[in-house]
């Protein structure tokens, strides 16, 4: 490729050495077998959920993470030089933000110049002063690095605040060694586990409190955020909880996590939320993401963050213009890689020069600011020049020229060939108390073409893993062993954060809700198949009616109108399968699991995720309009439908140690299946027709109980024994009792029914109904008078379990969630209060 | 002139709300024209006060109260002594090439834009059109001033705390908050570097001049070599010893009187009310 350095092919199109075990390796697959591998890691990453979120766009949330299944590959000797060069790079910046948020010593002599600092959106003037553990800011650095074609390598930019990525880099890794385990083993790559170690230890090592086991906990903007997926992964790879803002408090300038049991301390906190955000209260008061009051304990030394609030200040473009300088002042050493050549304007000599060679660069804003413009000298008119000249002139110090570097480019697999793709590399660093220790490895990123002018993940670039290669053997290291002492054996996990019991809860509630329409739907629709031409009416209307009662149709026809209606009523069954408008449809219950399930990314395990995206695959898979699916078709969704909930079920049941969490989704689940089996038996049965055997056969079908009685009575099913079965009886899974001694048998473990002297309301409530339940005998319960339903004991009893299922909902969020949202005060006039997320 | 100020603000909640965490400043200032003589701060609910000073060396003080509560009473009283900056003479005779010297980083981070405050090419040019050919920083800063006052309209209601300059530049009215950050950005935009300024204003026992009897809100310009001086665009006049300073910053987000945040439903607050008294006590 004319004017690229060539990564994999020196200068007489020889492969250089470091390419050659991948090259032969991948020589030996035709290319069938490539493109198998590069289905693989597509498969791999969409199993496994690996997302990347990209903002504007269409289908935005949850954009598949692109890999390319042929690894960049550097050499020992190459990624020596790279190492000295950035840790070097990490100790100046560190030097520059302890500087400029203490004595400014580098703007006093005039090293660097007060505008660039002091008038920089990312300088936080509430955290000058604060003295920072160790005195390093930045605890984890990453460079973006690119190679231009003499071969240089070249620093085009800095991440001090939130350096991103390295948890995509780890992924990569994980399915690269997957993919290609035979070159992996013998090409002696180097192993990711020992930086993750180091990162570990590091943060461990802020906390101010000196306990044995530190709380490091990760804060992130949530799932709406681009990196979530990484968030939630790094969390778990490394051991931390992962919290928002909200499941932190500050109490006398102290971070507190908000847990069932209470308030636990948290020592550290790895943010993913950015500088002004983290504090609503000091930094800016319309953040939903922060913890108010957090710069106080920051201030009083009482918790550290990771990197250091402000940070942000040392990742400005313009800054690189001044490295060179402050390299040499600070460290009485030259910079050892160039950073991309770069004019800040806010000075007249390179303001002049800027103006000289105006279509050879590239303008930026000087720093860095969210939705930043950039601006290719080169693209643009006559006209266009003059207008950003203005511009500039008007305010120069808020720009940065750089130089436009051509990029080197890597072998990438597309449309079935190898091609040649510009790449560049981000590498991350982690301090230690020795200095800084690189990532041996690095997130390799390809833009989508050969005259992009930029790499991002953003606008649809893809990410390759990169292989650092070893000259002596490999390192092996595990990240579950990193401490010597040995592990003092526990039961139980972390304290459940309150936010996450919540979320599970209505992760159980909203499956419940969706299995249980599925089966009544399920049974109605087989009963107006036009098969049985209508002609079981009679047992068509008690379903529709239990369907209106749990909101699920709106109306029902009255008998004599319900062969007319046929169409109406099939197509309003349809609907309440496929409209994602209907607020009770299973598309939307199937929605709020997904939403739910976004959420809780780090609780749930890579199967659970697969079924939940398996259930919206369900509803695709069928036509999109409902109008036109045929019936069998629905059938075959509903019963899909049916069976995927059924694993996740087992999945919760067989994985879910039975901690709080598992009990807080099963509760969930019994709270749900308590509505819809009292309901079902309230609208079901309350029709004259209620003793016909076929209509209790298909509330048996519908209650999932047809087996079990026909097991026990072998015969055609009666009043009193269906009653029996469904309600009273304590050991059918499907019964009432059994769901409230379940969510009983639960309430006794949670923390504070355990600590009150009384019983709670939520206790008592379980308890009164409970017995209500078991003091029923069967046979009085079918006695009822024609024409008297409503008034009968069984009615009477049914629709006081259905009134008790909310007192209980609301006694737990009282109890145990932290169920509000954030408003904010102000003087003169109250503020508005933002909308709940 | 000598004054006792009370303060009091109450905030009646529709529900409980918890986890409140708020920040005041509302310590009058003590510097070389003022004294503050007596200062006595109360919250209900009761909570332990704290205070640290900021970055511009505002005093304030901070609370938490995690407990539900349904209303929430901030009661400030002081008692001040002031004299006028501007007694001996105003301070003209500094011309526009020593904006250049005496930046420091008391100086320059008011220079720039900030929360509420644009450097905009629209509010250069308008800079540009007032200054005309004044060569005095002080005088263009007066200039600026009497230009607010003459073309914008006075006019409650219309803006909220969060309104942006931007808004008042197009918009031409606004309250005293909106008044200073017009003219904060207008001398920002010609070099001048410009202050935004929360506190009290007295007025005599028949007041009529505006932002009495509420929290009022005023600008004070760098002028090099002399240091900074109030000027207030909502009654066209200099800060003189009716104006009481309690905090500065470089716009309203900096010197907010109250700040806070709380957990609780959506429009929690129902009521707000505000009483305050400035009584001169010394005839």
């Amino acid at each position: 490729m004319k004017g690229h350095y060539d990564e994999l092919r020196d200068d007489s199109a020889k492969v250089r050495a470091h390419y050659e075990a991948l090259v032969a390796d991948l020589k030996k697959r035709d290319a069938a077998g490539v493109k198998r591998l590069s289905d693989t890691a597509r498969r791999l990453l969409a199993e496994r959920g690996v997302s990347f979120n990209v903002y504007n766009a269409k289908g935005g949330m949850d954009t598949p993470w692109m890999m390319d299944p042929v690894p960049f590959v550097i050499s020992a000797k190459e990624w020596e030089g790279i190492e000295k060069a950035l840790i070097q790079r990490a100790t100046l910046l560190n030097a520059v933000l302890v500087d400029s948020y203490g004595p400014q010593q580098l703007i006093k002599r005039g090293d660097l110049p007060a505008a660039l600092v002091l008038a920089q959106p990312a300088y936080l003037r509430p955290c000058h002063g604060i003295p920072v553990p160790g005195e390093k800011p930045l605890q984890v650095y990453g460079a973006d690095i690119a190679r231009s074609p003499d071969g240089q390598w070249w620093v085009i930019a800095d991440r001090t605040q939130i350096p991103t990525g390295a948890g995509y880099a780890l992924e990569n890794r994980l399915i690269t060694s997957r993919l290609l385990p035979e070159v992996f083993r013998d090409a002696r790559v180097r192993r990711l586990a020992g930086f993750f170690r180091q990162m570990q230890q590091s943060l461990a090592a802020l906390a101010p409190r000196r306990v044995e086991e530190p709380r490091v906990v990760l804060l992130t903007p949530g799932p709406y955020n681009e990196t979530y997926f990484e968030q939630a992964y790094l969390a778990r790879y490394l051991g931390y909880t992962l919290v928002e803002g909200e499941d932190l408090t500050v109490r006398d300038d102290r971070v507190y996590l908000k847990t069932l049991s209470g308030l636990e301390p948290v020592d550290v906190i790895l943010r993913r939320v950015d500088d002004d955000f983290c504090d609503p209260l000091e930094l800016r008061n319309d953040s939903m993401l922060g913890v108010p009051g957090l710069v106080r304990a920051v201030r009083a030394g009482n918790v550290a963050l990771a990197n250091a609030l402000g940070s942000g200040l040392a990742e400005a473009p313009a800054m690189m213009a001044f490295l060179p300088g402050l390299c040499r002042k600070l460290l009485n050493e030259d910079l050892l890689m160039p950073s991309v050549a770069t004019w800040w304007c806010g000075q007249e000599t390179p303001m002049r020069e800027v103006e000289q060679r105006i279509s050879s660069l590239v303008f930026k804003s000087a720093f860095r600011v969210r939705g930043r413009e950039v601006h290719f000298g080169g693209n643009l008119s006559a006209t266009e020049h003059a207008a950003l000249l203005e511009r500039m002139r008007f305010a120069p110090h808020r720009w940065a020229a750089q130089e436009k570097i051509t990029f080197s480019t890597a072998p990438t697999w597309e449309d079935g060939k190898l091609v040649h793709k510009p790449v560049s590399v981000r590498v991350y660093l982690v301090a230690t108390p020795d200095g800084y220790m690189v990532m041996p490895g690095a997130l390799t990123r390809v833009a989508s073409s050969l005259d992009s002018p930029l790499v991002s993940m953003q606008k649809g670039g893809s990410s390759k893993d990169t292989w650092v290669l070893s000259d002596g053997p490999v390192e092996n290291v595990t990240l579950l062993s990193a401490t010597r002492t040995p592990v003092e054996l526990r039961r139980v996990g972390h304290n459940l954060g309150s936010r996450v019991a919540n979320h599970l809860f209505w992760l159980g509630r909203y499956a419940e809700r969706a299995e249980s329409t599925a089966r009544l739907l399920r049974s109605t629709l087989l009963r107006c198949s036009p098969e049985s031409g209508m002609s079981e009416t009679p047992l068509l209307l008690p379903l529709l009616e239990a369907l209106r009662s749990l909101g699920i149709i709106e109306q029902v026809p009255s008998a004599t109108l319900l062969a007319a209606q046929q169409e109406q009523i099939e197509a309003r069954l349809l609907q309440a399968i496929f409209d994602a408008d209907h607020p009770s449809s299973i598309r939307s219950n199937v929605a709020h699991i997904q939403r739910i399930g976004v959420l809780l990314r780090d609780r749930i395990s890579v199967d659970t995720w697969r079924v939940i995206s398996q259930l919206s695959d369900a509803l695709d898979a069928a036509d999109n309009s409902a109008s036109v699916t045929p019936m069998s078709d629905a059938l075959n969704v509903l019963t899909r439908i049916i069976l995927e909930l059924a694993s996740f079920h087992g999945l919760a049941k067989e994985n879910m140690t039975r901690a709080q969490g598992w009990m807080f989704l099963d509760m969930g689940h019994r709270i749900e299946r308590t509505v819809y089996i009292s309901e079902l038996l309230l609208a079901g049965l309350r029709s004259a027709d209620a003793e016909n055997p076929s209509l209790l056969e298909a509330i048996l079908e519908v209650g999932d109980s047809t087996i079990t009685y026909r097991n026990r009575y072998s015969l055609l099913p009666q009043l009193a024994a269906v009653y029996d079965l469904l309600m009273l009886d304590e050991l059918n899974p499907r019964g009432l009792r059994f769901q409230f001694q379940r969510i009983e048998g639960h309430f006794r473990h949670l923390p504070r029914e355990q600590n009150s002297a009384l019983l709670t309301p939520a206790m008592r409530v379980l308890i009164e109904n409970s017995t209500r339940l078991q003091l029923c005998d069967p046979t009085e319960l079918a006695r009822v008078e024609p024409g008297q339903w409503s008034a009968s004991q069984v009615a009477k009893l049914l629709q006081q379990l259905i009134d008790a299922m909310p007192a209980l909902s609301d006694a737990m969020s009282a109890g145990y969630f932290a169920h509000s949202t954030i408003s904010s005060s102000g003087d003169v006039a109250p503020a508005d209060p933002a909308p709940p997320r | 002139m000598r004054f006792r100020v009370f303060h009091r603000t109450r905030y009646v909640y529709r529900a409980p709300v918890r986890d409140s965490y708020n920040e005041l400043r509302l310590r009058p200032v003590t510097d070389d024209k003022s004294r503050l003589e007596f200062f006595l701060l109360n919250v209900n609910p009761p909570a332990r006060l704290r205070h640290f000073r900021d970055n511009w060396l505002n005093y304030v003080h901070y609370f938490d109260i995690p407990e539900p509560h349904g209303d929430l009473t901030i009661e400030a009283q002081s008692t001040i002594n002031t004299t006028n900056p501007y007694a001996d003479s105003r301070p003209t005779g500094v011309g526009f090439p020593a904006l250049k010297t005496d930046l420091d980083d008391m100086v320059v981070p008011f220079l720039g834009g900030s929360r509420y405050v644009d450097i905009s090419p629209e509010v250069w040019r308008l800079g540009i059109d007032i200054r005309d050919d004044r060569e005095d920083v002080f005088e263009t800063a007066e200039a600026v001033m009497h230009h607010i006052f003459e073309h914008w309209t006075y006019a409650p209601n219309t803006t909220s705390v969060t309104t942006h300059m931007n808004e008042v530049l197009n918009s031409k009215n606004g309250v005293c908050q909106d008044f200073a950050h017009l003219m904060i950005g207008i001398c920002r935009s010609l070099g001048i570097p410009a202050r935004y300024v929360s506190g009290y204003l007295y007025n005599g026992p028949d007041s009529h001049l505006r932002g009495a009897q509420a929290s009022h809100a005023w600008v004070e310009v760098h002028v090099p070599g002399k240091g900074w001086y109030g000027l207030d665009p909502t009654n066209d006049t200099l800060a003189d010893e009716r104006h009481i300073k309690i905090a500065t910053g470089r716009d309203y987000n900096d010197a907010a009187p109250i700040t806070g945040h709380f957990d609780g439903p959506p429009g929690a607050t129902t009521a707000l009310q505000v009483e305050l008294e400035v009584r001169r006590t010394d005839g």
